[in-house]
């Protein structure tokens, strides 16, 4: 039987299939041809680059005992688009944050398209939690990290300190910022519609995160530094001072210490030269203490033994232009010991004047005078030290008792370490050391000991260091004062007051050096700067539990 | 209503008509591609769960780990400014009434020989 052509079936069919066709080919099309669309939609919906924060490492001392902390603290911030506080969260608000209404409104008020904008940074997390319990809208806390020093101004300028973006600004905050606050990394991940993170997708950068910095102060014998030299500076009125406490067989800074100093955790606006670490950055001629170096060349040019007289009267000498005096006394024929001993410019100058200065120069610089002494501190100063063509004899007399040169607490203390470790110089570090360190032999060992022995007599009856002495220690050191320069020659009633030491003799362990720039009332080294050396090396001693050697002089049962 | 129904009776009727021994093992491959193909898509989604529970557990754990990390830091803090070496000074010397003990009153004693 012929049915009629079912021409309407046929045709839904076809059209049917026409509309899978276009479907196929949609999809063929988004799925091979176009994939790029499809995934470009869903990126911008879950696909999420998020960093990875680095933290900034901690500086310790070589205990261990923190210097230098971040912690997490929270910051205040609006989003103007959605800031609306009522009245009385407004007051609220501007009380818990100690800042005036019209701040607040002004930093909230809607303006374009600005939806971030800070109130207060780095609160404590206390009064962050107080106002998140008001709970007004807008208004979200941010976490940061600020810095704290918890050992205040003792160590400020050694640690420095960092500004509000958390990198180093001074000290060495500064010196080490890349090694303390590493780089932030970046990953790519996938959020779902809560902003959770579903998954990791990639890491973009890897994070290097804050590494710690452990260095050689011992923050005992810093603490012990810092008390005796701010007493001593206050007693004296004086302008300012330093002390540096060194280990010459590893050349560590053990402490360094200045006054003036700084709160790091409240800076004072005001500087006053507060922020300078003068160890290490304020240059001074420092007169008698040189004197030790003046006699190792006499030893060491061989025309002077132990023995050799040399003859200072008639208790003055005229050189160049210039008179040389022994503080108006006559010594007499006396020896290298008894030079330093009584601290004799006559003796020096005429020991100078029969040596070659080029040679001085030459010894000087061996020892790390008049260049930087690359301790790791940024800004060191090099001092003055100076090879002349021609050598007048007034210049080379005074270079023999400590003027014409110019030098840092850390370069005289490191000079007497040469001295203390058997001549061999050991570079200077203020991280901490393991291991033994390789040192360069700058002064012969036979040499070094002899000064060293000759400097004991210092601090023994008659001498002028007696006030250094520490009780059941047998120490070495030089005392020296010395005039301050000006623009028209040396100030009449300006000093600077100083005394480097090193104990025990018998195995030298510590060097310490001790500056006051400007006494007054007193300025002889002896009375201003010993006692001051004597409490920190008697502490420095006890502290690190080293064994007396010079018990014959004390009662022992 | 039966001019719809024929294309779909037509090619049931063509498949019918195949032997039974073809039918038993082409019925036997499907259906265990079948059961591969259930069990792969279930394998997926289990992994896939399994992926986000353990990535929400990761999530969690940093979580802890970095409030953890925080506390440490502030704790730290905390001691060092309690044990700091001027306010152990300064609570020595008023409560505690001590003293550092003059030179001339440290005695010192040697070993027994």
């Amino acid at each position: 039987m012929k049915r009629p052509f079912a021409w309407r079936v046929i045709a839904l069919y076809i059209f049917l299939g026409l509309c899978v066709l276009s479907v196929i080919y949609r999809l063929f099309d988004l799925g091979v041809i176009d994939r790029h669309f499809l995934l470009q939609q869903s990126k911008a919906r879950i696909l999420r680059t998020v960093s990875i924060p680095a933290y900034r490492g901690m500086i310790t001392d070589r205990h261990g005992q923190p210097l230098a902390i971040s912690t997490s603290v929270k910051s205040i911030w609006v989003n103007p688009q959605l800031f609306a506080p009522t009245a009385k969260q407004l007051h609220q608000l501007s009380q818990l944050l100690q800042l005036p209404q019209s701040f607040i409104k002004r930093r909230g008020k809607k303006r374009g398209d600005i939806e971030f904008s800070y109130l207060k940074r780095r609160i404590a997390p206390a009064l962050a939690d107080q106002i998140k319990a008001l709970k007004i809208p807008g208004v979200f806390l941010e976490k940061e990290y600020k810095r704290f020093y918890p050992a205040g101004e003792v160590s400020s300028h050694v640690v420095g300190f960092t500004n509000i973006d958390d990198q180093g600004q001074e000290g060495l905050e500064l010196a080490y910022n890349k090694w303390l606050s590493g780089k932030a990394g970046l990953k790519k991940v996938l959020k779902d519609r809560l902003g959770h993170v579903v998954a990791n997708v990639s890491l973009l950068k890897k994070p290097v995160q804050g590494r710690n910095l452990v260095l050689s102060i011992d923050q005992r014998i810093q603490f012990l530094a810092y008390l005796a030299l701010k007493n001593t500076v206050n007693k004296y009125h004086a302008k300012a001072g330093s002390i540096v406490v060194m280990n010459p067989k590893t050349g560590e800074i053990l402490a360094m210490v200045n006054q003036p100093s700084f709160n790091p955790n409240q800076r004072p606006s005001d500087t006053h030269g507060r922020y300078r670490n003068r160890a290490v950055t304020d240059i001074f001629e420092p007169g008698s203490t040189m004197k030790p170096f003046t006699v190792s060349l006499a030893l060491q040019s061989g025309e002077y033994t132990q023995d050799t007289m040399i003859d200072t009267n008639p208790g003055w000498m005229q050189v160049g232009g210039y008179t040389i005096r022994d503080d108006g006394l006559n010594y007499g024929k006396i020896n290298l010991q008894t030079l330093l001993k009584k601290s004799s410019n006559i003796g020096a100058a005429k020991v100078m004047l029969s040596l070659k200065p080029h040679n001085y120069y030459i010894l000087l610089h061996r020892l790390g005078f008049g260049e930087r002494t690359r301790s790791g501190f940024p800004g060191e100063a090099t001092g003055t030290l100076a090879d002349r063509t021609i050598w007048r004899p007034s210049v080379v007399a005074s270079m023999a008792y400590g003027y014409g040169v110019a030098v840092t607490a850390l370069q005289l203390a490191h000079a007497y370490c040469v001295l203390a470790n058997d001549g061999i110089k050991v570079p200077v570090t203020l991280l901490k050391v393991d291991g033994p360190v390789q040192g360069q032999q700058v002064i012969s060992k036979s040499i070094a000991d002899t000064v060293i022995h000759m400097l004991e007599s210092v601090l023994q009856r008659g001498g002028t260091g007696t006030r250094a002495r520490v009780p059941g220690y047998r120490v070495a050191g030089k005392t020296g004062t010395a005039y301050v320069a000006g623009p028209n020659g040396y100030y009449k009633n300006r000093y600077v007051s100083s005394f480097v030491g090193v104990a025990p003799v018998t195995d030298p362990r510590l060097v310490v050096a001790v500056v006051v720039y400007e006494p007054k009332g007193q300025h002889f080294g002896a009375y201003v700067a010993a006692p001051a050396f004597a409490k920190v090396m008697g502490g420095a001693l006890r502290l690190l539990n080293i064994a007396p050697d010079g018990l014959e002089s004390v009662k022992v049962r | 209503m039966r001019a719809t129904l024929r294309p779909v009776s037509l090619i049931s009727w063509k498949w019918s008509s195949s032997t039974l021994a073809q039918w038993r093992w082409q019925h036997i491959v499907v259906a265990l591609l079948v059961v591969l193909n259930l069990t792969t898509a279930f394998a997926l989604v289990y992994t896939k769960d399994m992926h986000r529970r353990l990535f929400i557990q990761y999530q969690g754990l940093q979580m802890t780990h970095l409030l953890q990390s925080n506390q440490w830091s502030k704790l730290l803090l905390e001691q060092s400014t309690w044990s700091s070496q001027s306010r152990v000074q300064q609570l020595a010397t008023t409560r505690l009434g001590m003293v550092s003990p003059n030179p001339h009153k440290i005695v010192m004693v040697s070993e027994a020989k």
